[in-house]
This record gives C-alpha cells, structure tokens and sequence, in this order.
C-alpha cells in the first residue's frame, strides 16, 4: 500500500480537531440556515448579475461565522452535531466557489441560467471554470473544452445549442 | 414480596430544563431521553419548552426544532422525514411510531420522546440495530435464481 506523507493525513487530523473543539457561540444550524437562503435567493435556478453580486458578498458571511462556530457535543459515538459541522465547512466553501463562478460567467449554459444572459456564448465561454479557495478569496482560471476524442475510431462531435 | 428493581446505572435521572427564550405564548414541553454513554453518567430526561407557533406539524420538526435551536447535541436517526425510510422511529407519547408521521397537534400536555424500549441504547434516540439486520439477513431477503447458471466459456 501506498504511504502517506504525515505532513497530509496531520492536515485532516488538525481540520477534525479544530472543528470538534470549536467553542465558539454561533450555532452551526444557523450559519447553515443563512447559506441555504443566500444560495437560494442569490444562486438560485434563474440568475442575474444583480443577485450574483449581492450573492458573492452575502455568502461570506456565513464563511467567516465559521470562526465564531461552536460544537456543543464532543463525544466521539453517534456525534451528528460534529458530522453536521464538518459538512457545514465542506458546503460553505462549496458555495462560494459556486457563487464566484456563476457569477463570472457572464452567459447561459445548461443548469447555469442567467436572465440577463440569456444565449449560450461559445465565443467567450466555451472553457471550464476552475476555481481555488483560499480563505474567502476564490481564484477563478479557465481550462479549454478538448475539441478531440481519446480515440480514432470515433469522430469529434462539437457541443452546440440544444434547440428543440 | 422480592422486590426487583433496575440495576444502578439504568435509572433515568430529572435533566435540565431549558426554559423558553423566545418569549413564545404557545409552548410545549418536551421531555427527552438523553443518555451519553462517553460521561459515564445515567440517562436522564431532559425538558425542553419548545414555540409551537413556528413548528412544522410533526414531532419530527418539534426534535430538529430542538437540535436547530436550542441544543445540538440531540442525537436521533433521520432520513427521509415523510413515513417511508424508517430510520425515526421511536417512542412518543407511549406510543412506538415514526417521528415523521405522528402529529404533535395530536398529543395533549407534555410530550415524552423516548428511544424504542425493546432495543439497546446507543446515544440518546439511537437504538442499536444489530440484532434487527441480523434477523433481517436470516430471511435472505433477495432474489435468487432456481437454476444453475454454467459460466461462460471464455
């Protein structure tokens, strides 16, 4: 089996110790309250450049409760409140890498609808949104779509419009 | 008469009370079963008095009420929270039921949540299942075949 450099399994050691003894005093189901209603009236099916823009600042809100967060419950059987904040902490940043990124692409595509962009932009947004969290800053770079297939035996379909 | 009683460490203690914050005219109590095997302590029950004019209508909502906003560290099982999944069963009122499906409108006075009686503790609502999914494996509940399939030849 593979080893693991101790310096990476310290760093999940450390997130799961600093969550579990978190004593700060907001309570994990609020902050998680305000990030589902920021997502879903800011990020929402139906998009603007309005909403996105409130969305982008608001939902750093609930990330920076995070350092205030508490976990009441310190026992390591059955402990939903501690499995409930380090889910809170993998969604948060979830949702602020998607705010950022729904927010830069300044289009329409599949799930991502934007009212004030109505159209597909293939000449400015045919990329992948990569994103990096940092804290609550997101860096947002582009990867080109592949315009080939792994294998000659297929042609190349280029993507386009679903029209019906 | 020989008089039989629980052993020492099964005796259910008077919890804490966790008096109403909400300045609520409409509240409820609850009293729930806590046990936290970890403390070494004996289970006790816990009150809660609880806003009813903002609660769902099951006893469900009354329990994520409590877990949301009064005290995290409530543990029961839940999963699909409309009668199909199973996982919130338990004892209310008395009565073995589904969280999901009993209506607290329902119950007059205190309401009494306690873990299903005829299973072992785990934490606080959760009972131990091991003996149910061995029972459960003893019936084979799976599809099987009445003929013996030859493997193909490669």
């Amino acid at each position: 089996m593979k080893k693991f450099q101790k310096s990476e399994t310290d760093k999940c050691l450390d997130r799961f110790d600093k969550i579990r003894n978190s004593s700060g005093s907001t309570m994990t189901s609020e902050l998680r309250l305000k990030m589902q209603k920021t997502m879903q009236s800011k990020c929402a099916v139906f998009r603007t450049e309005k909403t996105l823009k409130e969305g982008v600042d608001q939902i750093r809100k609930p990330y920076e409760g995070m350092n205030d967060i508490s976990v009441k419950d310190k026992s390591l059987l059955f402990n939903t409140d501690l499995v409930e904040t380090l889910e809170f902490d993998n969604l948060i940043r979830q949702a602020l890498t998607t705010m950022d990124s729904a927010y830069n692409r300044k289009e329409s595509r599949g799930a991502h609808a934007r009212e004030d962009f109505s159209k597909r932009d293939d000449k400015n947004f045919m990329k992948h949104t990569l994103a990096w969290q940092n804290d609550n800053k997101v860096e947002i770079k582009y990867r080109d779509v592949h315009s080939r297939t792994l294998t000659n035996d297929v042609q190349y379909f280029p993507p386009k419009e679903r029209v019906y | 008469m020989v008089q039989f009683n629980l052993p020492q460490n099964s005796k259910i203690e008077v919890g804490k009370h966790y008096k109403d914050i909400t300045n609520s005219n409409n509240l409820k109590k609850v009293n729930v079963y806590r046990w936290d095997p970890s403390t070494g302590k004996n289970p006790r029950v816990d009150t809660f008095e609880v806003d009813m004019d903002n609660c769902g209508p099951k006893v469900l909502d009354i329990l994520f009420k409590i877990k949301n906003e009064i005290d995290p560290s409530l543990t029961f099982r839940r999963s699909c929270a409309h009668g199909v999944c199973g996982s919130c069963a338990m004892n209310i009122d008395g009565v073995n039921t589904l969280a999901c499906i009993k209506s607290h409108t329902d119950i007059n006075g205190d309401l009494n949540v306690y873990p299903l009686p005829h299973l072992k503790v785990i934490k606080d609502l959760i009972g131990d299942l091991t003996t149910l999914y061995k029972q459960y494996e003893s019936i084979k509940p799976w599809l099987k075949q009445n003929k013996l399939v030859k493997k193909k030849q490669n």
